[in-house]
């Protein structure tokens, strides 16, 4: 018996019992936050003066495109392309008997139009010497854990997207799964430009920035395609309009009494939109297909991405609101971005809510529980035949039989 | 490459009295009832081929219903014919070695991932000379007997280009064969006209 559901159930029935009080608290900050996006936002000069004078310890939207309706530009080019990598791992395990790690690539190139087409493959690497073990990660050894495999992998994903842009002869697009926000390295933006070539961290930076470098030089938008997005940056700067304070300071917050958090207390004036995200907020102001307008990213990471900051949207793909990412040359091109937008969506209604070439690279990528078994019986029997001791522990072997 | 000259299908599963092969082209699988040989290192496997089946690539995702017809569906979704396959299932029937035909199983099935290609009409008439085919089929359990045999039966006599005299027998062992099941040697023997 592994979770007792019986016991669960009644904790279950108070969650939702929880939930049916809070959404009519929710849809009362829903509504203020519809007013405030419709009134507020209008005038982008004093949004920009007062998110740009706000010292807050959230993350704020910045306005890149007036308020105004971006309906689905219903392209129609003769023929065209959509491109997309994802990748999936094997992690370095003490339990098994070599130590490695495995990264697998996959792609997907579909062609459209006229000559359709499709071409879907993987490309698996090893990874066994000891620079690659035990790599600099962020300026400092570490052995390869799951977040350094992570960056080697969207290191490779980055890096074939690349050469996919490059090859491409025809209009392309090319898709992104997730964040083009490398939020993950967020903690010192400027010490990430400045590490050495070969850190783990850098060498995914750099890849990122080559990927956009390819994408400007072939007129190809590549795009961070984020489902279920659980940002809430343009509230975040709703707060910022809706507080009364100019500049707003959250750290001097007059509404916060001394040595109180200011999460504490749900009576600021900003709490009016409290825990509404973007989505929600768009779910209900977009009509099918449209997009919002574009906003500028204020991650603090993407200070190390010089001329390329990320900008971003959120599309109503029908079953989804996602949040479109694109670098700057994509944001700055009204062509570009009529591009991203349509083929993002018409990728989303062909695969009925989710882009087909994500879905397709993720299903060329994906490591099942039974390819890492068959992968490490492979090494296993490579090893038996060239003399290699063979040692799984103790808690490998148990897991492989049970004792009942 | 002239190994790939006429390669209709890879061996993926094989025993010795069956193998199942992908056909080399999605939808295009040798026809029901045809006679294949795959190529082995230790000669040529003759077969029937007893099923074919189209599915999608990975047993875990089933195809779904899109609704338009095939050419639309085909400029909409064009990763589709990438992610399904076709494969046949072949009953094997005789074997040669040493220029040399037997109508009886091999000693070893042939290898995986073996290339299989049609049988020429020589080398079907010289399989179908003897009616031994006949009997091979008949003693399947998990197929459709009555049509597989009566397929085999049509599939040689186009080979040997229209041999009536052959049909007939044929169909004279089919009733010989299941003397003594009257309304299975009717269901055959209707099929060969």
């Amino acid at each position: 018996m592994t979770l007792r559901l019986d016991q669960v159930y009644e904790q279950v029935a108070a969650m939702s019992a929880a939930l049916a009080t809070s959404r009519d608290e929710l849809a009362a900050r829903l509504e203020r936050a519809i007013t405030e996006w419709g009134s507020a936002w209008a005038d982008s000069d004093r949004v920009n003066g007062k998110v740009g004078a706000a010292k807050t310890s959230w993350l704020l939207a910045r306005p890149l495109e007036p308020p105004g309706r971006y309906p689905d530009p219903a392209l129609a080019p003769e023929r065209w392309r959509v491109l997309a990598t994802d990748g999936s791992q094997i992690e370095v395990s003490r339990h098994e008997i070599a130590s490695c790690f495995l990264v697998n690539v996959g792609e997907v190139v579909l062609d459209y139009g006229a000559e359709p087409g499709a071409r879907l493959a993987s490309t698996p690497s090893l990874y066994f010497e000891p620079e690659h073990l035990y790599p600099i990660y962020g300026d400092e050894e570490r052995s390869a854990d799951g977040a350094i495999v992570g960056a080697v992998r969207d290191t490779q994903e980055f890096h074939r997207l690349a050469e996919l842009a490059r090859a491409a002869d025809r209009p392309a697009v090319a898709l992104v799964d997730g964040t083009l926000i490398l939020w993950r390295d967020e903690t010192n933006p400027r010490g990430l430009a400045n590490l050495a070539p070969d850190d783990v961290k850098r060498r995914r930076l750099d890849a990122m920035l080559e990927l956009f470098e390819a994408g400007e030089q072939t007129g190809i938008p590549v795009v961070g395609y984020v489902s279920s997005p659980g940002g809430s940056d343009v509230l975040n700067s709703l707060k910022v309009m809706i507080c009364p304070e100019h500049p707003v300071d959250c750290d001097r917050c007059p509404f916060t009494p001394p040595d109180v958090r200011p999460t504490a207390i749900t009576t600021k004036p900003c709490d009016a939109v409290l825990r509404i995200s973007d989505a929600t907020l768009f779910r209900h102001t977009l009509g099918a297909g449209d997009r919002s307008p574009l906003f500028w990213s204020g991650a603090p990471v993407l200070d190390a991405y010089g001329r390329h900051r990320v900008a971003f949207c959120y599309l109503d793909a029908g079953d989804e609101i996602a949040r479109l990412e694109v670098p700057a040359y994509v944001a700055s091109s009204p062509e570009l971005m009529h591009l991203a937008h349509w083929a993002a969506l018409d990728q989303a209604r062909r695969g009925k809510g989710y882009p087909v070439a994500l879905a397709e690279a993720h299903e060329q990528a994906i490591v099942r529980w039974a390819d890492r078994e068959a992968f490490f019986r492979l090494v296993a029997s490579r090893f038996v035949r060239e003399g290699h001791r063979v040692v799984l522990s103790a808690k490998q072997l148990r897991k492989r039989g049970a004792l009942v | 490459m002239s190994e790939m000259n006429g390669m209709i299908g890879e061996v993926v599963q094989a025993s010795t009295t069956r193998f199942r092969a992908i056909a080399a082209k999605v939808f295009e699988p040798p026809r029901f009832g045809s006679f294949v040989k795959v190529m082995s290192a230790g000669g040529r496997t003759y077969g029937v081929v007893a099923g074919v089946e189209t599915a999608s690539f990975d047993s875990a995702r089933r195809a779904m219903a899109f609704g338009m017809p095939w050419e639309q569906l085909i400029r909409e979704q064009p990763q589709l014919m990438e992610l399904i396959q076709t494969e046949f299932d072949t009953v094997v029937i005789g074997y040669g070695a040493e220029g040399s035909l037997h109508h009886f199983l091999p000693p070893y099935p042939p290898r995986l991932h073996d290339f299989v290609s049609a049988c020429s009409p020589t080398e079907v008439a010289a399989l179908t000379d003897s009616l031994e085919f006949v009997r091979t089929l008949a003693s399947l359990r998990d197929s459709p007997v009555h049509e597989l045999v009566s397929a085999a039966i049509r599939e040689a006599s186009l080979a040997r280009g229209g041999d009536d005299a052959f049909v007939s027998e044929a169909a004279r062992a089919v009733a010989e064969l299941f003397k003594d099941d009257y309304d299975l040697a009717m269901s055959i023997v209707r099929r060969l006209s």
